[in-house]
């Protein structure tokens, strides 16, 4: 693979892994004002595999976000890694 | 920024949904014809060398190397996105990445991959409703990667390619907290003017972190390869 794009996918695990140890837990922008306004409770329930980045099962929380943030990183470039698959030109 | 089911009328949620799903379709359309491009194909021919590497007997091509590029681009701006900063009184703010995916990769194929991080976020990870997610794109990866895109454009211009980039990043940030208040405020989920105000005054903020994210992820590429950006800009 190009280096370059090497370099920018080991990145992003390296940011991934950064981020389930330091990110902030506090509520982001849009949250804090729909709190703050009181129209949070407007919010439905949402279901999904691995809510609020936490891969299920794990008890410790920061692994559970690191498992949960490296099989999205690796499921993000896995799509485009697929579709590449057919704009590669036939073995020769 | 991402909308949970709930907050959005659902017929605004359905039409920015439709309006949505008519940009992505341009969107790929305008990849498509890039990535099949024997013009570009020649011109950037430093960028698509070596994918043969990994499976041993795939020549190397433009298209397939591109979109393995978005794939690079688009996880790293899915960490990123993980990666929560600490604004005010116990708020936080996290990358939209609109910017710098359309700076590297160009409007169009920045605007699908902003929108492929928004699919997943959505389906496997409750962040932003699936009920909602036309309202996301529209928000973050629309208004982010093509209106941030021809901001960074016009910019540049005038203020040369950081600056450009970074004023584009603020304003893309601040764009779609007013549109996520405007359709709050239409779908009559909270009134429109302090909504606004409120929406506006915490991503100025979050808007410098990310401006900051922008330039610093933009000047570590173009250390480890110029090329990554610049090949495409010289062809737009």
């Amino acid at each position: 693979m190009n280096k370059s794009i090497l370099f920018i996918l080991v990145l992003s695990f390296g940011v991934a892994l950064t981020a389930s140890i330091f990110a902030s837990s506090h509520p982001d922008g849009l949250e804090k004002v729909a709190e703050d306004l009181g129209f949070i409770n407007a919010a439905a329930e949402t279901p999904g595999a691995m809510p609020d980045y936490i891969f299920p099962g794990i008890k410790n929380e920061v692994l559970a976000t690191v498992f949960a943030g490296i099989i999205g990183t690796l499921l993000t470039f896995w799509l485009f890694w697929t579709v590449a698959k057919f704009f590669r030109p036939a073995s020769q | 920024m991402h909308i949970p089911n709930g907050f959005i009328d659902p017929k605004m949620a359905t039409g920015l949904g439709l309006a949505s799903a008519g940009a992505l379709a341009y969107c790929f359309a305008k990849v498509k014809a890039l990535v099949a491009s024997p013009v570009l194909k020649e011109a950037l021919a430093g960028v698509g060398k070596t994918i043969s590497s990994i499976s041993g007997k795939a020549r190397s091509s433009f298209g397939d190397t591109f979109i393995i590029k978005m794939g690079a681009v688009a996880s790293l701006i899915f960490a990123a996105q993980m990666f929560n900063f600490p604004v005010a009184q116990g708020t936080s703010g996290h990358l939209l990445g609109g910017v710098l995916a359309a700076v590297i990769l160009g409007p169009w194929a920045g605007t699908i991959v902003i929108s492929a991080i928004l699919t997943i976020q959505s389906l496997f990870f409750a962040d932003g409703g699936i009920l909602v997610l036309g309202v996301n794109i529209f928000n973050m990866a629309i208004i982010g990667s093509i209106g941030g895109y021809y901001i960074y454009y016009g910019t540049k211009r005038l203020v040369g390619f950081f600056p450009g980039a970074a004023i584009a990043a603020w304003l893309s940030v601040v764009a779609a907290a007013a549109a996520t208040a405007l359709e709050l405020g239409l779908s009559g989920t909270f009134e429109l003017i302090e909504t606004m105000k409120a929406m506006l005054s915490v991503h100025a903020i979050i808007g410098i972190a990310e401006a900051a994210i922008t330039i610093a992820v933009l000047g570590l590429i173009m250390t480890i390869d110029r090329k990554l950006i610049e090949a495409f800009n010289n062809n737009e």
